[in-house]
């Protein structure tokens, strides 16, 4: 059996997993944010970005974190993915509060579970696509050959099949995304969530409309529970739920809300 | 009214330009500030290599006149004249003291004294000395030295003493030997202090030899003269000492005689003595500062002509010279000057730091210097920026160097003598100007071509020499160099090789050596350009390496060593060049230091080493050998004779003895070992074991006979076989050349069977003794024991020659193998600097990765492993590969740059490694990588992460 096909098992039995999931813990809670705090302290100002924000996304939830540019949407994605601490309030993952584990087991967790996309890509620049999308299964101590293998796959599933042995400085904006994508997919068994923080900023709108296009067909394919931020409503349409962030709290928006001409001028 | 404006808009234009001075002065020191740690280290470096040079040049200049002052000054008289018209020797002397040379001339006589014959009758008897009429009440005749009263403060450098050196007109000094026969005679104590009578004679010429009697001496007595002091010579080479024929081992008449003051004579008593036959000779002092106004290696030279000034008047007189030992002392000192050359690793090393963190700076302010470009600043005002900041650094680098060298040179030059270095301090205006000029301009240079390729960039395309083109003469240009370099070392190799012997190193050899280890030190550079590509070459290359120390994180370590930007790379040359510079030096240094100590304990001869008086040599060796601890003891009988027109010292030994009791080395005899050839001698009476050099001189081999003719300058001779040929034996150094630090000064040496000189020739006494001991621990006991005994006057002396002219130059300069030392330290802080700035830059670089790494959930442990992995292998490889390199080229240059090191290879130099030390320098470089590297991986913390990656950043 070639590691080809070996992974190819292995996602039918993520997909079996997943469709399982979706059947035994549909609408059951997979974050639950409780309250949560953040403000950052620095010698010239205290700056309250977050101010109590609490909700709860289920598995397999489509979710957009809409909100103006500096309202605070990295840094909640920061908070959920473990990155940083909150200053107060309580992120719990499957009922379990984040911050009952050690480091290491967050590092380990964000390896195993979360899938990063960037507004600005960062990508190791003295790593081709390919070897970029490797990096991932690598850490997670896969073997060379079998993560070679697999980012093969994830690239050509991008569009990029003919770019794998090109550095970031020789791919576009776009090719750069669909890299990036293709990087946050990288993990065997596939990441339970994917979080995209502005995946779209620095792209023209035609290349980002097809960059979104990819992001929630790959996470429709596979079910994955998503959470993407912008400040383009139209983006923002995009998704199954909609979180407004706006003065530090979170209001959740039904999608028609954003049809409506009066709500939306009473945001802007 | 035209004149009012122009007067009022004069000040307010000076102060515009004032202001605009100032707000650039601001704006520059807010840069110079803003960087602190770069412009400390560019300080640093330019401070670093400006001030050795500087040092070098204020230190050689002023101790060239200080040493050959002092050297001078240390010295009773440099030349003495005879002549055979005694009675136009006034003339000579108004000559000679109107020379502007000439400090001092003083009249020399050599007679004899008598003691303790006031009541015998002329028709007395008393030579034979060992057969006097009247054995229990004998007359003592010694030698007597006349010498004006004002002598005495150039003399009594000759002597130890007991009392007060002075020598007024009713006063004599005493040699020790003498004041102990003369307290037999008298039967009472002769201190400093006694008074005496005494008779200074002058044996009426013309009468027969063999029996002597008193009616035979005009005496000139005189009672009453008090003994002022009491001494013992110290045969140091001076002219005295030279004069009354002194010399080394042969003992000094000035051993058994007194030094009586001129002035006492009257001058009908002077003239008797004259017409029996006594003749004056001239000593002559000179005048330091003329002797070296032509240079210090021309002093000889100045003391050549004036002999050849007093010659040219006077065909009747005949100068000599202390010319050997004014030479040694110029060649000595040349060595040591010279011999700073093995400092430019270190310079080379901090100019590199220099390039480097200048390049290091630049690099940081790309941004800068590409908001500056965007904003319309011409590339001319972007140069000026740097270039004003540039001097403003050098500014405050030459003013440290400047300051700090001064008082270097000092230090360097020892504390003791620190008044007199700055009495003599001399700066060298000129070789100053051109070491800052090197330094700065290096530095300025390599700004400039790195700001010019930031700057120019966008024109770089449309260059008429493409880059393939520029590679291409880059590489002719530097194969060109390197031929150019190897050519050149061959040539003065060659004629290196042509100018050295064997034994001693010359002053040609010492120039050609310094031009010789330019050149290797160029090669070695280059060569390690090379070395350094093709180990980057093999770090790519050996991945398999790495996936089998570091399986899972191989791909990451591997790909990061193959990056083209912000790689560990880009240590690899500095640290090559650093650690094979550093293992060079130091290899040399510790190769020094064995060489010198082997050579002292070989030169030491034996467990003891005992200088005695002169006393009967088997009856002594019975007495040291009833000493507790004591195993055997062996004393050196010696005299002199001829072979051929050459003058040799005779040691006789006891070969068996001696083979047991001497520390002999397996290049004591030339092919074949000290139990073959010692063996071979005691079975043979007639056998002598000559140099090598004197053997191929006068075309003998072994086992042929050779006569020895001339014993103590007598008409007979000897015929004796060539049992072997001797390279040097321990305790006496060298057979052939002259042995300053053994205190031999004759050329040539013998080694012979003992029974030839006691037997043959009557030789009883001797002055030199080996002993060896049964337990090593107890040898200060014995030592102590041993200096209780009448005759000895030292045991194992920790100089074994006072008197060598290198201890002369210690005084004021520091030996060659602390200029290493100093050298090794230096390189050694200059790499720590620059491995802690450059770790931490390139991982400053890296900090975006890292955090992204992190946020993709890669453990911190693992990527605190990684880099640790990484870094290590670029200082691993490259100091291995250094240190190999270095020590490559330490054996490989020892042959050359022996004349720098040693003056005379007594024991072979050989290159010897102290892996310790090696290991030290590794554990230091691998210490200061960890430091540095977890200085920025602790910074890495959690909120680096989101910060490196926000965009706003
Ligand atoms: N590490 C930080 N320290 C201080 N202030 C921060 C930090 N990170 C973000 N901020 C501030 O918090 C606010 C929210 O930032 P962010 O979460 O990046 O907003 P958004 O992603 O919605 O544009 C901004 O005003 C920003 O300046
Ligand atoms: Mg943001």
């Amino acid at each position: 059996m070639t590691y080809n096909n070996l992974y190819k098992n292995q996602v039918d039995l993520t997909i079996l997993i997943s469709v399982l999931y979706y059947f035994i813990l549909m609408s059951t809670e997979f974050i639950r944010v409780e309250n949560l705090c953040k403000t950052y302290i620095s010698p010239a100002e205290r700056l309250e970005v977050l101010r109590g924000c609490s909700f709860t996304i289920f598995s397999g939830d489509v979710v957009c974190l809409l909100g103006v540019s500096g309202s605070g949407k990295t840094t909640l994605l920061n908070l959920i993915s473990g990155l940083d601490s909150p200053t107060s309030g309580e992120i719990y993952y499957d009922g379990v509060p984040l911050h009952s584990l050690t480091l290491d087991q967050i590092y380990d967790f964000r390896l195993k579970n979360i899938g990063f996309i960037f507004q600005d890509f960062h990508l190791l620049e003295h790593f081709t696509a390919l070897e970029n999308v490797m990096s991932p299964l690598l850490l997670q101590g896969h073997s060379e050959s079998f993560s070679r293998s697999v980012s093969f796959d994830l690239i050509s599933r991008v569009g990029l099949s003919d770019k794998v042995d090109s550095y970031p400085d020789q791919l576009s904006s776009g090719q750069k995304q669909r890299v990036a994508i293709a990087r946050s997919l990288a993990k065997v068994p596939l990441p339970r969530l994917l979080i995209a923080d502005e995946p779209t900023g620095t792209l023209d709108s035609r290349t980002g409309d097809s960059i979104m296009e990819l992001i929630l067909g790959l996470s429709s394919e596979h079910n994955l529970t998503t959470i993407f931020t912008t400040h383009e409503l139209f983006v923002a349409k995009l998704a199954s739920r909609i979180f407004l962030l706006r003065d530090g709290k979170i209001t959740s928006l039904s999608p028609s809300d954003l049809n409506n001409e009066s709500f939306i001028s009473s945001l802007v | 009214m035209t004149s009012l404006p122009s007067s009022s808009i004069v000040p307010s234009r000076l102060r515009y330009y004032f202001r605009r001075l100032f707000f650039h002065l601001t704006i520059i020191f807010k840069n110079i500030s803003s960087r602190k740690l770069n412009s400390l280290i560019v300080i640093f470096g330019l401070v670093f290599s400006l001030t050795s040079l500087f040092v070098s040049s204020i230190w050689i200049e002023t101790n060239k006149s200080l040493i050959s002052d002092q050297y001078i000054e240390s010295l009773d008289y440099e030349m003495y004249i005879t002549s055979y018209m005694p009675y136009r020797m006034n003339e000579i002397y108004e000559f000679v003291i109107s020379d502007p040379l000439v400090s001092h001339v003083d009249y020399i006589y050599q007679t004899e004294a008598l003691f303790n014959f006031e009541d015998k009758s002329p028709e007395y008897r008393f030579f034979p000395e060992n057969n006097q009429e009247d054995p229990s009440n004998p007359i003592s005749i010694t030698s007597a030295i006349l010498l004006p009263s004002s002598s005495i403060d150039r003399i009594g450098v000759n002597f130890n003493f007991e009392g007060n050196l002075s020598l007024r007109s009713n006063e004599i000094l005493i040699s020790d030997l003498e004041a102990r026969e003369l307290e037999r005679i008298y039967n009472r104590s002769i201190v400093p202090g006694t008074t005496i009578n005494l008779a200074v004679t002058k044996r009426i010429p013309y009468t027969d030899g063999g029996e002597v009697y008193l009616k035979y001496f005009d005496l000139n007595i005189y009672s009453n003269f008090t003994v002022s002091a009491i001494y013992t010579t110290n045969s140091a080479r001076t002219i005295l000492n030279k004069l009354l024929g002194g010399f080394g081992s042969s003992p000094s008449p000035l051993d058994d005689s007194i030094i009586f003051p001129l002035e006492a004579f009257s001058s009908s008593d002077l003239y008797t003595l004259e017409r029996n036959g006594l003749l004056p000779k001239l000593l002559v002092k000179t005048r330091a500062d003329k002797m070296r106004e032509n240079g210090i290696s021309l002093m000889v030279d100045s003391l050549a002509a004036l002999r050849d000034r007093v010659t040219a008047r006077f065909y009747f007189s005949n100068c000599i010279l202390l010319d050997d030992e004014i030479q040694s002392m110029v060649d000595e000192y040349g060595r040591i000057s010279k011999s700073l050359v093995l400092f430019i690793p270190s310079i080379i090393v901090s100019v590199l730091l220099v390039i480097v963190s200048s390049n290091i700076t630049i690099n940081q302010r790309r941004e800068e210097v590409g908001i500056l470009r965007v904003k319309g600043a011409l590339p001319y005002q972007i140069i000026l920026l740097f270039f004003s900041e540039f001097v403003v650094l050098s500014f405050i680098s030459l003013v440290i160097s400047f300051g700090l060298s001064i008082l270097l040179s000092g230090i360097l030059t020892g504390t003791a003598n620190f008044s007199l270095f700055y009495g003599y301090l001399q700066i060298p205006v000129s070789s100053i100007e051109l070491n800052t000029i090197i330094v700065l301009g290096i530095y300025l240079v390599s700004m400039f071509l790195k700001l010019y390729s930031f700057i120019s960039q966008e024109v770089k395309e449309s260059f008429i020499i493409s880059t393939r083109g520029r590679k291409a003469i880059n590489k002719s240009l530097f194969i060109f160099i390197f031929i150019l370099l190897i050519v050149g070392f061959i040539f003065e190799l060659l004629d290196f090789k042509e100018s050295t012997d064997n034994y001693s190193r010359s002053f040609s050899s010492m120039i050609l050596s310094v031009r010789l280890f330019l050149l290797f030190i160029g090669l070695c550079l280059i060569s390690l350009y090379l070395v350094a590509l093709i180990l980057n070459f093999i770090l790519i290359k050996i991945k398999p390496i790495y996936s089998l120390l570091l399986k899972k994180s191989s791909f990451f370590i591997h790909k990061n060593i193959q990056r083209p930007r912000k790689s560990f790379s880009s240590l690899t040359l500095f640290l090559l060049i650093a650690s094979s510079l550093l293992s060079f030096t130091l290899a040399l240094q510790t190769s020094l230091l064995k060489n010198i100590a082997d050579e002292q304990y070989y030169l030491q001869g034996a467990d003891l080493r005992i200088i005695s008086h002169s006393t009967n040599i088997s009856s002594f060796e019975e007495k040291i050998e009833r000493i507790n601890g004591i195993e055997q003891a062996m004393g050196i009988y010696s005299t002199t004779a001829k072979i051929a027109s050459l003058t040799i010292e005779l040691f006789g030994v006891d070969p068996l003895k001696y083979l047991d009791i001497g520390r002999w080395i397996d290049v004591s005899f030339v092919n074949s070992s000290a139990l073959e050839a010692l063996q071979k001698l005691d079975s043979d009476p007639f056998g002598i074991c000559i140099s090598d050099y004197l053997a191929e001189r006068l075309g003998f081999s072994i086992d042929q006979s050779i006569y020895i003719s001339d014993f103590f300058g007598r008409a007979s001779f000897l015929s004796f076989n060539i049992s072997s040929l001797i390279r040097s034996a321990p305790g006496l150094g060298f057979a052939h050349g002259v042995n300053s630090k053994v205190g031999r000064y004759v050329e040539e040496y013998i080694l012979l069977n003992k029974d030839i000189l006691s037997n043959y020739l009557g030789v009883s006494n001797g002055t030199l003794f080996f002993a060896s001991v049964s337990e090593p621990k107890k040898i200060e006991s014995i030592k102590e024991q041993l200096l209780q005994l009448d005759e000895v006057v030292s045991v194992n002396p920790e100089k074994i020659n006072p008197n060598y002219i290198g201890y002369f130059i210690l005084q004021f300069v520091p030996d060659v193998w602390a200029i290493l030392t100093i050298s090794v330290t230096f390189i050694l802080i200059i790499s720590v600097v620059y491995i802690f700035m450059s770790t931490n830059y390139i991982l400053q670089q890296r900090r975006e990765e890292y955090a992204l790494l992190l946020a993709l959930g890669a453990n911190p442990k693992k990527v605190r492993k990684m880099i640790f992995f990484e870094l290590n292998i670029y200082i691993l490889f490259t100091l291995f590969f250094g240190m190999f390199f270095g020590i490559l080229s330490a054996l490989g240059s020892l042959y050359f740059v022996k004349p720098l090191l040693i003056t005379q290879e007594i024991i072979p130099l050989r290159l010897h490694v102290n892996s310790i030390l090696m290991l030290l320098i590794i554990v230091v470089f691998l210490f200061t990588t960890l430091l540095s590297s977890l200085s920025i991986i602790r910074a890495q913390t959690k909120t680096d992460i989101i910060n490196e990656l926000r965009i706003e950043k």
